[in-house]
């Protein structure tokens, strides 16, 4: 009786969305709206919104309350925090947060001078060498992170590895891991509780349909 | 010294001011709510702006990267910007009221202030405006129902009809969470508190935690919705202490029904908010449009403890930025009609003091013209200038020739400037 009758979603455009899709569509959402070819930031389907966004933004507008829920990978969450709950792993966009260096680097690194760090994700990149006790100078880059290493700006990166094949073809690997990234859904505090007639069933559809996608 | 040309002259981030209209909204929503806390009891106090951070940070359960700290230059101490009043209204009782008999019901209305972590989430507000009760000395159920109609009547009372009261128990997740090896607690406590399931299967993988302590803690993270969840609970909660909690929800949730307000309730056992704080049954207030809660509040019983006056204690606090967007949000109205509005020019003082007796509010434009005098009324909003002639209306230029209303005549007049007439 509380409730807005239009469920509003943020949904990440670009690598995740088409992986999405499939979910959705067994979850029961018209997921039509959403493959038209159009520059409509706001898609409408029955009973909900899509809102497309850019997936750091994500978050943002869920916890706002502009969207009731989301998608959104844990590296963007693991980054900064937020004030969210994340009900349902869906288990794509699989990945993981990794400290990589050149081929025939040294890591750890010997001791005697600073660690140098180039990553999109310094909170994480931080939080992590501080818990190794590695003290640590964080480089923030926006892309084409694996630049750094190969130029001298930095002697590691914290990134998103997916294959590695990036890394390999710039003579670069993996040290280490960091942290293991997938996609989950996230719902606004207030939004959760008081639409939840409406979203519980589509949580519990994309439980059932989780991991199931390629 | 003049200013550095490179300050801005806006205050720094995440402080605001507060413009006529909206003071006078906010003004009017605050009158009604400390009103309302007086009419059950509550007695009114006002605490200092800081303190000293050891005295306050013994009440505190907030993240202490978010304090302000500073040194109190006088006594070389460091000193804390309340972050929170509710340790300052315990100190209070603890000391200077504790020879009152109790009850002690106290009311209080001011601001918190909390550093914002540039890494921290999207919201950087540092300065919130509370609105609150402490109920302390009254351990039963019905001082826990009493704060929490206080809650229901104070968010009716500003005007807002469309919320919900969600109960929770610190004692159930407490419970589930006990039996977990001290470094996957906090973890699991943190996944739990985000409803991460798949985070908290893992965290328990790690554990190598199976059976019955598992199904708990993973049942929690669902257990939410509407109050029949308490229902559902008590199939997956058999420890004693689960139990004991189901019960005194189930106690206050029933004697908030009977007082009519079953419909407003709901239940999350899940709820980890506060958990250190919480000793008992608490609450959040929750409506559609700031996508926080507007308040929270609940029982905690070792609190005034801490200041060296053991006694049980429950009460709750309204963020009033968070209720007056939820106000807007539903936008029913609920702006107070301000009282009728007069510019005056050239206007005998006797007429100026009968105005004013009778509560309208005039402000007098010395040197002004009638243009100049219309200008003035319609950028600040009021309804009518006044002139020796008689009264112009500022929404459309209607005229009223009663240069001095006779006492009887000021209802006419103010009917007549709200076009009411």
């Amino acid at each position: 009786m509380l409730e807005r009758d239009e469920l509003v979603w943020a949904i990440p455009k670009g690598r995740v969305l088409a992986q999405l899709l499939p979910l959705f569509e067994r979850a029961g959402l018209d997921t039509a709206p959403l493959t038209v070819k159009s520059r409509k930031l706001i898609r409408r389907a029955a009973g909900c919104r899509f809102l497309l966004l850019k997936p750091d933004d994500v978050p943002t507008y869920v916890e706002y309350g502009a969207a009731d829920v989301g998608v959104v990978g844990r590296d963007v969450l693991l980054e900064r925090e937020y004030d969210l709950y994340m009900p349902v792993d869906l288990g794509i966009g699989c990945c993981r947060l990794a400290v990589a260096g050149l081929v025939d680097a040294a890591y750890p690194p010997p001791p005697g001078r600073t660690l140098r760090v180039a990553t999109k994700y310094p909170n994480v990149a931080r939080r992590f060498f501080a818990s190794r006790g590695l003290p640590a100078e964080i480089i923030f880059v926006q892309g084409s992170v694996e630049l750094a290493p190969l130029t001298g700006l930095s002697d590691v990166i914290v990134d998103i590895v997916e294959t590695g094949e990036t890394l390999r073809q710039n003579g670069l690997k993996v040290f280490e891991a960091v942290a293991e990234v997938t996609s989950v859904v996230v719902a606004n505090r207030v939004g959760l509780k008081l639409k939840r007639a409406r979203i519980a069933p589509f949580l519990n559809a994309l439980r059932g349909a989780e991991g199931a996608a390629p | 010294m003049p200013p550095s040309p490179t300050l801005p002259l806006a205050p720094p981030s995440g402080m605001d001011d507060h413009l006529p209209d909206e003071t006078r909204a906010r003004a009017s929503v605050v009158a009604r709510v400390l009103d309302l806390f007086g009419r059950f009891g509550y007695e009114r106090v006002i605490t200092p702006a800081f303190e000293h951070a050891d005295v306050l940070e013994r009440g505190l359960e907030i993240d202490r990267r978010d304090l302000l700290r500073f040194v109190e230059p006088e006594s070389g101490e460091v000193a804390l910007l309340r972050p929170d009043i509710t340790p300052q209204i315990a100190r209070i009782i603890a000391t200077r009221l504790r020879d009152r008999p109790a009850p002690w019901r106290l009311s209080y209305h001011g601001t918190v202030l909390r550093q914002r972590q540039r890494t921290g989430r999207a919201r950087t507000a540092r300065q919130r405006t509370q609105l609150g009760v402490e109920h302390v000395g009254t351990a039963s159920r019905e001082a826990d129902a009493e704060v929490i109609e206080l809650a229901i009547e104070a968010c009716r009372i500003a005007g807002l009809d469309r919320f919900r009261i969600e109960l929770g128990h610190v004692g159930v997740p407490r419970a589930a969470l006990s039996g977990l090896p001290e470094p996957i607690r906090s973890a699991a406590a943190d996944a739990l508190a985000r409803k991460d399931v798949a985070e908290l299967e893992g965290r328990l993988d790690v554990a190598g935690l199976d059976g019955e302590p598992r199904r708990v803690l993973l049942a929690l993270a669902e257990l939410y919705g509407e109050p029949d969840v308490v229902h559902r609970a008590r199939r997956v909660l058999t420890d004693a202490g689960s139990r004991a909690a189901l019960d005194e929800i189930e106690a206050v949730h029933d004697t908030l029904g009977e007082r009519g307000h079953g419909e407003r309730l709901q239940v999350d056992l899940g709820d980890l908010r506060g958990h250190a704080y919480y000793t008992g049954v608490s609450f959040s207030v929750l409506a559609e449009g700031p996508g926080e809660p507007l308040g929270a509040g609940g029982r905690y019983d070792r609190l005034l403890g801490r200041f060296g006056m053991p006694a049980p204690a429950t009460g709750f606090a309204l963020d009033l930025e968070h209720l007056i967007w939820a106000l807007q949000h539903a936008s029913t109205g609920w702006e107070p009609r301000p009282p009728p509005r007069v510019v005056a020019v050239d206007v005998r003082a006797p007429i100026l003091d009968t105005l004013r007796t009778g509560g309208v509010q005039v402000a007098t434009l010395p040197e002004a013209d009638a243009q100049e005098a219309l200008a003035f009324a319609r950028a600040w909003r009021y309804d009518a200038v006044l002139v020796a002639g008689g009264f112009e209306r500022v929404s459309d230029g209607a005229r009223l020739q009663s240069p001095l209303p006779a006492d009887g005549e000021l209802i006419a007049l103010t009917r007549w400037l709200r076009h009411e007439e």
